[in-house]
């Protein structure tokens, strides 16, 4: 497993899947984070197991919606770790994404 | 306009969906700066979100055009992400704070980018202006161009399956006896229609009015595919004779009842003399093929009606599924030939039958200019962006020395490309904001000059996506031509710093060919600025046999069937006639079915009593024109033989009629028409005796030729058909002073000798005369403003390259100078270099010219595309501009001091 070095923005995208974020737009939404950062954070967080990802089922989402299916991501173990390390290393953490309520899976904000 | 039209739902989804394509193709491209790795998945992952992301949006409603700059940013926006991406794979380890610290450097280096190269406009002020105001002209022209050639000429029918209507045989005028055959016959079409623009007059409370529909077969919506929103359709009863129904179009509900369908629905309107009960109402939005239309009148079907037979009317019809144009025409044709056995039609009337798609025969008549202005466009885009290539090429010579000094320093050559391309895109912006600026002013001052009568002037509206096509393109041009700068830039890197100044030479020689392309459109765009020139001062010298001057005319309708005999309509014209010409300022008044210009009128078939035509022979038309008594001296036509028409020429007299000098040497080609009987069917049936010949009046405009033309006193003219339309008058009055002074007063005592008449259409024959050259003089106004900026750019570019010339090699003259070469010998070598550039340019630009003659002949009147004088004039205007702008430069050079230029070296 590549060693991570925790920054700070990784450290709010990890916030921003453990409370409820899926998918990246999404993410880029809630966090602020500008484009750049964060679709490299969510590759470099699954390449060291912190995340994993899967596709939404193809077939619901076309029989559904008729659009193509989208990707989705979710904390590890590992990432759930990482995040502890994250809010104690960076306190003022937590303050940066509002504490709003998790979405229902599929939907965004 | 736009507006009227209307938003469907459908519509707004569609619009949605092509936006949400547009952003899928950014991204699809964009993801190419991703490793190749991933690139797949990601762009896979990106679509997937963007289409969901809109979705969402959609369901909300937020569709407005925030949300959709939004989408297409976030589309843009993955480049970041991509470009981070592929930079980590190549830098190996490395962190997202680190990338964060790195992009924010580059946008430090992005504004100093931007104060570089505003600080290096502002350098050369004169440059920069130009370059801006020309990629503005270039932008705002491009984006009005294409906003009309699109409302004119290529935006589809608004109608649904537009591309199944068609127009069925245009070039023939059809009669409801031949239309019954039609629908009968032809399986073709899944519905077919007759049709007609038409004007009625309309009794309010306030008196008479004019008001414009067409009146139309009971299939008429059903072939355009549209029904009524309010009421009912027309169905086939009502083309029954006695059938006085009509449908309001949105325009008339508006106008008449404001808006509201209730008060409009089964009101009886007091229209062309008769109660007409209002069935049905149209949606907004349908354009029923006449401009203004207030209603559509179903058109009487009647076997046993005066104008069965009467060819003036129009078909149109929806093709069956499946059936193509082609093979309607096949059918037509066959058709034809049946129908024309026994109506005597030639050969070539039969070859003529077919169907045209409803769209291109609309489309027809602007489709030759919206092509020339195009290309004129396309002219001013590319000299716009040489210009700015050219201008760019300069600044990077000019740095040559600063670049390789930054490079030596440690510049990446992605750095100093990148300041290279901010200068062009600093341009293009500034270009695109004012070229919109251009293209919204610009719009519709252009329509304001347009002919009124041209079809489908309503739907030209500022696109939005010309204007973007515009803007986009012009930035890619200038971006594609800031490469040429930039990669100078690169090659000078990579040279030493102490390199000698050579690398000059070849931009030199690059530049030489920018100026050079520019010289050839200038010259392309002056000849054709020329030829159109020249036409239209042919135009205006053409004689148009009638004195317009001080005429002011209106069209006059009384009602219609308060008179029995033409005894009596005759006697009111009288009385009306003497009533105005004793008003104070009136000089004269005389009445026509048709003014010129103004009224195409009616065209019939004529032929010397002696010879009437052979079976297959074709026939001779005449343009049939009822005119009182001082017609001919009112409008300044002199009678060239015989005498005008009288109070005698009553209908109980000797059917007369009077030919134009065209007419009379057609129709007796070796013998004198005075006295000589013709024939014309289609009025009253009697022989008619020419009694007089007149000078030929130019009856429609200056371009067309003068048609055969006769004459007849208008209480003899009692065609068979449309008796009651020749109540109808176009009156005109010859005022001492300004004609317009007088509408006040005529007016007045219109309604105080007859309430109940209708005025409208007042106007000037000198207006009517403007409005026939409208088109013309728009042409040639824009492709000359087009022509005056390419000679202009032309001369800025030659002389920008001959400064340079000098500069780079005043140290070469000083010596020639110094080695006892003249002045004039140092003079006469910049000037040939001028001469050179402007010879090659004008030499292609004339032969472009030659090429693009196709393009313009149709908008050419009595001149040829290849007009010699026209061509020499505008190579020698070119090589005179030419030397004129590298005059100064050759004198510089003349000038040069060698021995304090060898000291300062």
């Amino acid at each position: 497993m590549p060693r991570l070095n925790l920054t700070y923005s990784t450290g709010i995208v990890l916030l921003a899947l453990a409370r409820g974020r899926r998918y990246g737009f999404d993410i880029m939404d809630a966090s602020g984070l500008p484009d750049g950062t964060v679709y490299p954070a969510l590759r470099r967080l699954e390449a060291a197991g912190m995340v994993e990802s899967a596709w939404e089922d193809d077939e619901t989402a076309k029989a559904e919606k008729r659009r193509p299916a989208r990707r989705y991501y979710r904390l590890t173990a590992a990432g759930q770790q990482a995040l502890a390390s994250a809010l104690a290393r960076y306190p003022g953490l937590g303050r940066v994404l509002p504490a709003d309520e998790a979405p229902e899976p599929g939907t965004a904000r | 306009m736009k507006e009227t039209r209307g938003t469907r739902g459908g519509e707004a989804a569609s619009d949605g969906q092509r936006l949400v394509g547009a952003a899928l193709l950014i991204v699809g491209a964009l993801s190419f700066a991703a490793p190749r790795a991933t690139r797949a998945e990601l762009r896979r992952e990106w679509t997937g979100e963007l289409v969901a992301w809109w979705r969402e949006r959609a369901q909300r409603g937020e569709t407005g055009i925030g949300w959709r700059l939004r989408l297409l940013a976030r589309a843009v926006l993955v480049l970041g992400d991509a470009w981070t991406m592929r930079r980590l794979e190549r830098g190996g380890v490395g962190t997202v704070a680190v990338e964060r610290r790195r992009r924010e450097i580059s946008m430090r280096d992005l504004l100093s980018d931007l104060a570089i190269a505003l600080r290096s406009l502002r350098r050369r002020p004169a440059l920069a202006t130009i370059c801006v105001l020309t990629l503005a002209l270039g932008i705002g022209a491009t984006a009005v161009v294409t906003s009309l050639a699109w409302g004119l000429v290529l935006e589809p029918l608004d109608y649904p399956q537009p591309e199944k209507l068609v127009d069925v045989w245009p070039e023939r005028w059809w009669s409801k006896e031949l239309f019954e055959r039609i629908r009968a016959e032809a399986t073709s079409f899944e519905k077919v229609a007759l049709w007609s623009a038409s004007a009625h007059r309309l009794v309010g409370d306030d008196g008479g009015t004019i008001l414009q529909g067409p009146v139309a077969s009971a299939a008429f919506l059903e072939v355009l595919g549209r029904s009524v929103s309010a009421g009912r359709g027309l169905e086939p009863q009502d083309e029954r004779p006695g059938a006085d129904v009509a449908l309001l179009t949105d325009e008339g509900l508006r106008r008449r009842f404001a808006s509201s369908p209730h008060a409009a629905l089964g009101r009886l309107l007091d229209l062309d003399g008769r109660r007409v009960e209002v069935i049905g109402v149209l949606p907004a939005g349908l354009d029923v093929l006449q401009r203004d239309a207030e209603l559509v009148r179903p058109s009487e079907l009647d076997p046993e009606g005066s104008d069965w037979d009467a060819n003036y009317l129009h078909v149109v019809a929806r093709l069956r599924d499946g059936v193509t144009v082609e093979a309607a025409t096949a059918e037509l044709g066959d058709l034809a030939r049946r129908w024309g056995a026994d109506r005597g039609w030639s050969e070539e009337t039969i070859a003529e039958a077919g169907v045209v798609p409803l769209h291109d025969s609309l489309a027809r008549s602007a489709r030759p200019s919206m092509l020339l202005l195009l290309g004129a466009v396309l002219c001013v885009l590319l000299l716009a962006a040489a210009n700015v290539a050219n201008l760019l090429l300069a600044r990077a010579l000019e740095r040559e020395r600063e670049m390789r000094v930054r490079a030596v320093l440690g510049a990446r050559p992605g750095r100093l490309l990148r300041q290279a391309w901010t200068e062009s895109a600093v341009l293009a912006l500034a270009g695109g904001a004012l070229g919109t600026g251009v293209a919204v002013l610009g719009l519709p001052a252009v329509v304001d000059l347009l002919p009124q009568e041209t079809p489908r002037l309503e739907h030209v509206a500022l696109d939005g996506w010309s204007l973007v096509v515009a803007v986009v393109t012009t930035v890619g041009i200038a971006l594609l031509v800031g490469l040429a700068p930039a990669l100078h830039a690169l090659r000078a890197n990579l040279r030493p710093v102490a390199a000698s100044v050579a690398g000059g030479g070849a931009a030199l020689r690059a530049r030489s060919a920018l100026v050079v392309c520019e010289v050839t459109l200038a010259v392309l765009l002056t000849v054709a600025a020329g030829l159109l020139a020249k036409s239209f001062l042919r135009t205006m010298r053409t004689d148009l046999g009638v004195k317009t001057g001080g005429l002011l005319t209106f069209l006059h309708v009384p009602e219609a069937d308060r008179f029995e005999t033409p005894r009596e309509l005759a006697a009111y014209y009288d009385g009306l006639r003497q009533s105005l010409a004793a008003l104070p300022g009136v000089e004269g008044v005389a009445e026509a079915h048709a003014l010129p210009i103004q009224n195409s009128g009616w065209t019939m078939e004529i032929y010397p009593q002696d010879r009437p035509p052979a079976v297959g022979e074709p026939r001779a038309w005449a343009s049939w024109r009822p005119v009182s008594e001082g017609y001919f001296g009112l409008l300044g036509v002199p009678l060239l033989r015989g005498r005008g028409f009288t109070g005698v020429d009553t209908l109980g007299a000797p059917a007369i009629g009077i030919l134009n000098r065209t007419g009379a040497s057609r129709l007796f080609p070796d013998g004198d028409a005075l006295g000589q009987r013709v024939e014309m069917p289609w009025d009253t049936g009697e022989p008619i005796e020419i009694v007089g010949v007149v000078e030929d009046a130019r009856l429609k405009g200056a371009r067309a030729d003068v048609p055969t033309t006769l004459y007849r006193p208008y209480e003899q003219a009692v065609a068979k058909t449309h008796a009651q339309n020749l109540a109808w008058r176009s009156i005109v009055l010859r005022a001492a002073g300004e004609p317009r002074g007088l509408e006040r007063q005529v007016r007045e005592l219109v309604l105080s000798f007859d309430p109940r008449a209708a005025v409208d259409r007042v106007t000037t024959m000198d207006e009517v005369v403007a409005e026939d050259r409208a088109g013309p003089r728009l042409l040639l106004v824009l492709v000359g403003l087009f022509a005056g900026t390419g000679v202009l750019l032309g001369a800025v570019g030659i002389y920008g390259v001959l400064e340079c010339l000098v500069r780079d090699r005043l140290r070469e003259l000083a010596i020639r100078a110094a080695l006892g070469a003249s002045r004039r010998a140092v003079r006469g070598l910049v000037l040939r270099r001028s001469a050179t550039i402007a010879g090659a340019g004008a030499l292609l630009g004339g032969g472009l010219a030659l090429l693009a003659g196709r393009l313009l002949e149709s908008s050419l009147h009595q001149v040829s595309a290849r007009d010699p004088y026209v061509f020499a004039a505008a190579l020698a205007g070119a090589v005179a501009v030419a030397l004129l702008a590298a005059w100064w430069p050759a004198r510089r050079a003349g000038a040069a001091d060698p021995g304090g230029l060898l000291r300062g070296e």
